[in-house]
C-alpha cells in the first residue's frame, strides 16, 4: 500500500511550501480592499508552520516528524524564510520552533462561557514576511523543488513520500508549469509520489473551494491549470478528510480555491489525534 | 475472591521508556484475597502534549475511587485543576505554552471485580470506559466479552478521549461507556490499549485460537513479543499496555 510509511523522528516527512512572492501578489485577496494577497499568503504560511510545530510540541520538546522547507520565487527563486533560518531550504521543525523570526502578538475572539466572545491575545510567531516583486516564475520554483526533494529522497527511500504545497494567484510568467510539475510528482520514494498541492489565491470575490474532485466549478483557467497539476489526495488522506468534515469525493486533488490547507497537516498521520481536539 | 494481576507495558519502537504516554493502575497487591479489586488502564494521544502525566492521573483516580469511576464526572475539575498546576509550574517555550492550552487528552478503561456472597459461586464486575481501550472477559479459550469495541474495523485513529480541558468533554456522557457483568472462578480479564486491543481482534476474527500469555512472563519477554508482533507487520507501532487479572 502507498502513503502508509509511518512519520517518525528515525523516518521523518518532508514538506516544501512554495510561495508565489511576484508584484501581482501586491494586489487586493478575493476583492477585500486593502487585504493584499501577499500578507495573506505571509499568514496562511505562517499559520501551517505554526499548526506543523504545534502537532509536533511533546512535553519535552519538538518531536523532528518533519523537515520543512519554504522556497519564495518572484524577483527571485530560493529559500524565503526570515530572520535566523534565512538562506536554508528544509530545516527540522524542532529548528524551525526555536527560531520564528519573532512573535507577534494577535488578538482572536474566543467563547465566553455564557454565550459571547471575548479577545484574547495570542502569540503568532512569524517565520516568513509578505514580499511582492518581480514575475511569476512557477517553473523555476518547481524545478527548484525537483532538486531540493531529489536530494531527500537519496536520503529517506523508504519514507512518506515529499508534499509540495505551492500557493499561488496562478498566473506563471516562465511558461507553462505542467511538466514542472509532472517532474515533481514523478519522484517517488519506495511508498509512494511524491505529492503536489495547491493553494490559489485570487482576487476574485468567490466562494471557496477545498479538495474538489473535478475541474468543473473553479473559476478561471489558472484555477482550472492548477486543479490539473494537483495530485489526488491519496486515500490514507481522503479518510481523515472525511472524518475532519470534509466532503470529498474518490477523485478529489491536493487543490483549494481562496481557502488556506491548515488541514492538510491534520491529514498526516503521527499517532492518535483525539477527535474532541479541536 | 482471590486476585492474581500484572501488568506489562512498552513504549513505541523508537521512543524511550520516558517517552511511554500510556499508563496503568493496579489498587493494592497485584496478587491477595479480597472483596473488591480495581484496576486501570489509559493512552495518552499521541497528538497532545503532557498526556502521560493525563493518563497517570486518570488511572489513579479511578483505582481511588469508592464508586468505581462511576463519580468521573465530579472527580474531573479537580485532576483538570491539578494537571494545569503541574504542567505551569515551570515557564514554557511558545509552543509547548500553546499546545498545553489544547489539553491533554487519553483514553481510560476501569475494571472493579467484586467478590459475591458468601454462598456464590463467583461475583460481579463492572467497567468504565472512554475510548479505545479494551477489555477482554475471557472464560477458558473462549472470550466471552470485549468492550467497548467488538469488531476490529471499529478502532481508528480519531477517537473521543477524555481531555484535562473541561471545554473538550460536552460529548462525555454520549461516549462514556459502561458494562457489568458476572464472573466465574477461573475467569481472565485482559485489560489492552488499542494498539494491542486491535491486534487481539483481528486474530479472533481470523478464527485463530486465544494465545494466552504463560502464568509467569517477564517484561523482557513481553518487549520481545511485541517487537517480534510489530516486525512482522501485525501491530500498529504504538505505546502498548497489557493488565492481565485472574480470579478464583
Amino acid at each position: 500500500m502507498s502513503y502508509e510509511a509511518e512519520i517518525s523522528r528515525v523516518n521523518p516527512a518532508c514538506l516544501l511550501f512554495l510561495v508565489d512572492q511576484s508584484g501581482s501578489m501586491e494586489d487586493d485577496w478575493s476583492g477585500e480592499p486593502g487585504k493584499k494577497k501577499a500578507d495573506g499568503l505571509a499568514t496562511i504560511i505562517n499559520r501551517l508552520l505554526q499548526n506543523l510545530v504545534l502537532k509536533c510540541a511533546k512535553s519535552e520538546g519538538i518531536r523532528d516528524y518533519y523537515h520543512v522547507g519554504v522556497i519564495g520565487y518572484g524577483g527571485s527563486v530560493g529559500p524565503a524564510f526570515s530572520g535566523e533560518l534565512s538562506g536554508r531550504d528544509l530545516v527540522p521543525i524542532s529548528e524551525i520552533a526555536n527560531a520564528p523570526a519573532r512573535i507577534e502578538e494577535r488578538t482572536r475572539k474566543v467563547d465566553d462561557g455564557v454565550g459571547g466572545l471575548v479577545d484574547q491575545t495570542v502569540k503568532f510567531p512569524v517565520w516568513l514576511d509578505a514580499t511582492a516583486s518581480g514575475g511569476t516564475p512557477m517553473r523555476a520554483a518547481l524545478s527548484c523543488a525537483d532538486g531540493i526533494l531529489t536530494a531527500w529522497i537519496s536520503q529517506h527511500a523508504d519514507g512518506f513520500p515529499p508534499i509540495v504545497i505551492n500557493i499561488t494567484d496562478g498566473e506563471s510568467t516562465d511558461g507553462d508549469p505542467t511538466q514542472a510539475a509532472g517532474a515533481v510528482t514523478s519522484l517517488a520514494t519506495t511508498d509512494g509520489q511524491a505529492l503536489l498541492f495547491n493553494v490559489h489565491l485570487s482576487e476574485q470575490r468567490a466562494e471557496p473551494i477545498q479538495f474538489p474532485d473535478g475541474e468543473g466549478g473553479l473559476p478561471d483557467q489558472y484555477a482550472k491549470l492548477l486543479f490539473r497539476m494537483s495530485s489526488p489526495l491519496p486515500p490514507s488522506m481522503q479518510g481523515v478528510a472525511r472524518q475532519e468534515g470534509f466532503e470529498v469525493g474518490e477523485g478529489a486533488r491536493g487543490f483549494v480555491f481562496n481557502a488556506d490547507m491548515v488541514s492538510v497537516i491534520q491529514f498526516l498521520d503521527i499517532g492518535t489525534r483525539p477527535s474532541n481536539l479541536r | 475472591m482471590y486476585v492474581a494481576s500484572d501488568a506489562y507495558w512498552l513504549p513505541k519502537a523508537g521512543n524511550s521508556d520516558g517517552e511511554y504516554e500510556d499508563a496503568f493502575c493496579i489498587e493494592g497487591e497485584p496478587a491477595a484475597r479480597r472483596t473488591v479489586f480495581r484496576c486501570a488502564v489509559a493512552d495518552g494521544a499521541t497528538e497532545t502534549s503532557f498526556s502521560g502525566l493525563w493518563a497517570t492521573m486518570l488511572v489513579r483516580s479511578y483505582c481511588c475511587s469508592p464508586q468505581d469511576g462511576r463519580d468521573l464526572h465530579d472527580q474531573l475539575p479537580r485532576l483538570q485543576a491539578d494537571w494545569r498546576e503541574q504542567v505551569g509550574r515551570k515557564p514554557l517555550p511558545w509552543y509547548a505554552e500553546q499546545k498545553a492550552l489544547q489539553g491533554a487528552f487519553a483514553a481510560l478503561l476501569g475494571l472493579t471485580v467484586m467478590a459475591g456472597a458468601a454462598d456464590e459461586i463467583g461475583g460481579r464486575w463492572e467497567i468504565l470506559t472512554v475510548g479505545d481501550s479494551c477489555l477482554f472477559h475471557v472464560r477458558g479459550a473462549e472470550v466471552t466479552g470485549a468492550f467497548p469495541i467488538n469488531q476490529a474495523e471499529a478502532f481508528g485513529n480519531r477517537p473521543v478521549l477524555l481531555s484535562s480541558n473541561d471545554g473538550a468533554n460536552d460529548e462525555l456522557a454520549e461516549h462514556r461507556a459502561c458494562a457489568v457483568g458476572a464472573w466465574e472462578p477461573g475467569d481472565t480479564f485482559y485489560l489492552m490499549t488499542d494498539a494491542l486491543a486491535h491486534w487481539f481482534l483481528t486474530r479472533i476474527e481470523r478464527g485463530h485460537t486465544l494465545h494466552p500469555l504463560p502464568d509467569r512472563l517477564e517484561q523482557s519477554q513481553f518487549a520481545g513479543w511485541i517487537a517480534d508482533l510489530r516486525r512482522v507487520g501485525e501491530l500498529r507501532n504504538d505505546d502498548v499496555t497489557l493488565l492481565r487479572v485472574h480470579v478464583t
